[in-house]
């Protein structure tokens, strides 16, 4: 089910009013409406995977409490390393299985062997790599005892398969869900009008912002060969915004739901596009998928390896930079991988591995630079340089393949570049978008009004969104995370 | 909760208040100049129309065949092809030469689903084609949208649905909710401007025209997929089948002789048709001429044009759509 579909509009205030009127006499029952609901959510899309998302629940769930369990610490391991294991082995086959057949193929052919071709007809189940690092999380957490494993099992499931945050996140962490789970859930009022606002904010960002975009990116990466370079700008910073409104608006709707549901989920977008440099970009882009991967990847790696490296220096290089160069490459090398079973992703991941390890051998240059030029002075300049550096990323992010990236690429640094592109409703959409978001940087979301006092200012306000939603729509697009 | 609730209800009722008055004042003044029998007015010197989806788009070239006029709409079902044919008779008595795209496509099941997208068109369908878009007890209809029901729940999401959207169109174009006000804003703009121009009116886009040619066989197969199959399965369309002798019926009433005309398809795509969809048009056809003397039939799905006049499998691109329109541009006058 779309958050963006008639069936939504019709299915959340029905679970809204079950859940506040009938079922608020018992915390169980208030559970196990949810759940249903969930479970109702995704089978809409696919009764069959269903069955993946419990199976894959109830593995955690019982690897958890076998962890528990345990009382020697190579038994804990032994259970966190299956757990591990079958979560990953189901995300590989069903994602990935394809792609590395197709890899190796490809690999044997350049060495000059032939292999028969025998990729299988698998369907991605949609959400898999959200809610398996929930799962893994969990396992994870468990295993750190940073977590109690969870007896109850309809807990556990619900806390896997929570139908805002099923399809595509935030990747709201069990250590953070399950005690909200488990909590007497009292409705705030306050709480419940901003869920609302920040769901018409999320429409707003994928209907109107997302999918104008999207017609535009359509047609510019389908033509980019016949296009002025200034164009294939236009259309990385046209993608730079469908995904951003495409995605945001995802999380923005699931965030403002669960808070309908008298539950806070963590923020998942931070304005990324007002970061002053790459890394604080991460720290503000999909901000669950970025903490998930630096706990539970970049750390853990980054400790094991710096107790191997003994020397200070490799090649008259401090080990710490060493050390952080190769576990940030691995860490956005699976980042990009997560994204999609598709080399354009892994470009795209190592791009940003790149440009951080630049960052950090050139820092005492740039720093110079800076204050020469006095550009701390300028944010705005260091927000462009960003904001060019990630929307280059997004044209591997957006492509087809690598040589359509590359050769989009090469086309868009010609000498068309300096020449004026078509402008269409979408840009200008875009930039009072890009206006308001900066107007209200400090706050949660675009749309979070509270401080105007003067009630029928603030609903016009509504009714204007509604009215720019319900005219302006772009053509009905899934949203993008949907296939990762 | 109370007060999020009555706060709520009164939003929605503000909302919904305001939206009628709006949308009446919107919907009133568009329908009223968009379907008006002024808007379907040609100039005097248009006696062939040409009238149908792409395939009518990319191959009659009005600026080639004299005395013409093309009314195709990309992806326009005969369903609203038959509404708006009627409507431009009735306005233009001069017309002398209905000329309809008649692919192997036209007739199936497939484009069933297309029928609510055709909601736009609702001021000009006649009871018939008011009882078909609002027809939410029709199972048969329903089960062409969303293919055949594998269950007992899916039948009943599906009539809901239905029913949904149904109400909407009800909402749009009897109550006045604007819902996608853009058609009406676009018009607007044009009217301010002192230009309105039939191309702006959503029911006549113009040509669509291209150099590009792309015979990748996945392209085919996509569009064989899309014509011609719902999961795999083929059928006819009752819907389209009805609006065709509709057509028909209506040039003979207007005294207009009605062209079929099977355009050109490269020879690539058309072995993909299923036998089914052939079988059905010969069929459907010969009970046409049987029924109608006003009917003349032209099969140009065979031509052999070079690889370079196709846009893709299915259509013929610009040069394609130039040499065509000149070998048949007598062929009305005749």
């Amino acid at each position: 089910m779309l958050f963006n579909s008639i069936e939504f509009a019709i299915f959340l205030p029905i679970v809204f009013i079950l859940y506040w009127f009938v079922a608020n006499k018992s915390l169980k029952l208030q559970n196990f409406l949810l759940l249903g609901a969930s479970y109702f959510f995704y089978a809409f899309w696919d009764l069959r995977f269903l069955f993946l998302l419990i199976f894959v629940s109830v593995l955690s769930y019982s690897i958890a409490l076998i962890i528990q369990k345990a009382e020697r610490k190579e038994q804990k391991k032994k259970w966190l390393i299956t757990g591990i294991s079958l979560n990953l082995l189901v995300l590989a086959y069903f994602k990935y299985f394809n792609f590395f057949v197709d890899s190796f193929i490809d690999l044997f052919t350049t060495l000059g062997i032939s292999l028969q071709k025998t990729t299988l007809e698998i369907i991605l189940p949609i959400g898999i790599s959200f809610y398996i690092f929930l799962s893994l999380s969990y396992i994870i957490d468990v295993y750190w005892e940073k977590l109690k494993a969870e007896k109850n099992l309809i807990d556990v499931l619900l806390t896997l398969g929570f139908f805002p945050i099923l399809l595509a996140g935030p990747i709201q962490r069990p250590i953070t869900l399950l005690p909200q789970i488990k909590s007497k859930r009292i409705f705030h009022y306050q709480s419940a009008v901003d869920g609302l606002r920040q769901i018409l904010w999320g429409l707003f960002k994928k209907i109107v912002i997302a999918d104008n975009a999207a017609v535009q990116v359509n047609y510019i990466f389908s033509n980019y060969e016949s296009l002025d370079g200034s164009m294939l700008l236009l259309g990385a910073f046209y993608y730079a915004f469908q995904i951003y409104g495409d995605f945001s608006g995802y999380s923005d709707i699931a965030i403002g739901t669960a808070r309908l549901l008298g539950f806070n989920l963590m923020q998942n977008f931070n304005y990324p596009y007002f970061s002053k440099n790459i890394g604080e970009f991460w720290k503000r882009w999909h901000i669950s998928l970025s903490s998930w991967l630096n706990e539970y990847l970049f750390l853990p790696i980054s400790y094991s390896l710096a107790r191997k490296l003994s020397r200070r220096k490799y090649f008259g290089v401090r080990a710490d930079k060493i050390n952080y160069s190769i576990v940030i490459t691995a860490t956005f090398f699976l980042c990009g991988l997560w994204h999609g079973a598709n080399w354009t992703f892994i470009i795209w991941g190592l791009l940003y591995a790149f440009y951080l390890i630049f960052a950090l051998f050139t820092k005492n240059l740039k720093n110079r630079f800076k204050k020469n030029l006095r550009l701390d002075k300028l944010p705005i300049v260091s927000i462009l340089i960003t904001f060019l550096l990630t929307s280059l990323g997004w044209i591997f992010f957006r492509a087809d393949n690598l040589a359509q990236a590359f050769g989009y690429i090469e086309r868009l640094f010609s000498a068309s570049l300096f020449t004026l592109p078509d402008r269409s409703r979408t840009l200008y959409f875009i930039i009072a978008f890009i206006i308001v978001e900066w107007l209200q940087r400090k706050k949660q979301h675009g749309l979070e009004i509270d401080n105007i006092k003067f009630t029928a200012l603030r609903w016009s306000i509504y009714y204007l969104m509604i009215f720019l939603i319900l005219n302006f729509s772009g053509s009905q697009q899934e949203f993008i995370y949907f296939q990762f | 909760m109370k007060l999020f609730i009555k706060k709520i209800f009164l939003f929605t009722i503000v909302f919904g208040i305001f939206s009628v008055i709006v949308g009446q004042i919107y919907l009133h003044n568009y329908l009223k100049i968009v379907f008006s029998e002024e808007a379907f007015r040609l100039p005097e010197n248009i006696t062939t129309v040409f009238f149908g989806d792409s395939h009518a788009n990319t191959t009659f070239d009005p600026e080639i065949i004299e005395n013409s006029f093309n009314a195709s709409v990309e992806s326009e079902i005969y369903f609203t092809t038959y509404s708006k044919m009627k409507s431009l008779l009735k306005s233009n008595p001069q017309i002398k030469n209905v000329v309809l795209s008649h692919g192997y496509h036209n007739l199936s099941f497939a484009y069933n689903k297309d029928i609510l997208f055709s909601d736009k068109y609702y001021s000009l369908f006649d009871q018939w084609g008011k009882e078909i878009i609002h027809s939410a007890a029709n199972g048969q209809l329903l089960e062409y949208k969303y293919g055949p029901f594998n269950s007992f729940f899916s039948r009943w999401f599906a009539y809901l649905e239905h029913f949904v959207n149904s109400t909407f169109i009800r909402l749009k174009y009897d109550v006045g909710v604007p819902v996608n006000l853009t058609d009406y804003l676009n018009f607007y703009v044009s009217i301010l401007r002192n230009n309105p121009k039939l191309n702006e009116f959503p029911l006549y886009p113009g040509n669509y025209r291209s150099d590009k040619s792309n015979l990748e066989e996945s392209l085919t197969n996509k569009f064989i997929n899309l014509h011609y199959y719902i999961d795999g399965e083929v059928g006819s369309s009752g819907i389209m089948i009805e609006s065709l002798y509709r057509m028909a019926e209506t040039c003979r009433e207007y005294n207009v002789n009605f062209f079929l005309i099977n355009t050109p398809i490269h020879s690539s795509f058309k072995s993909k048709i299923p036998e089914y969809y052939i079988k059905l048009y010969d069929e459907v056809l010969i009970d046409l001429k049987d029924k109608f003397d006003n009917i003349y039939y032209y099969d140009f799905s065979s031509v052999d044009y070079p690889d370079s006049l196709f846009g893709d499998g299915d259509h013929l691109n610009a040069p394609g759509m130039e040499r065509f329109s000149n070998e048949i541009k007598d062929l009305f006058t005749e």
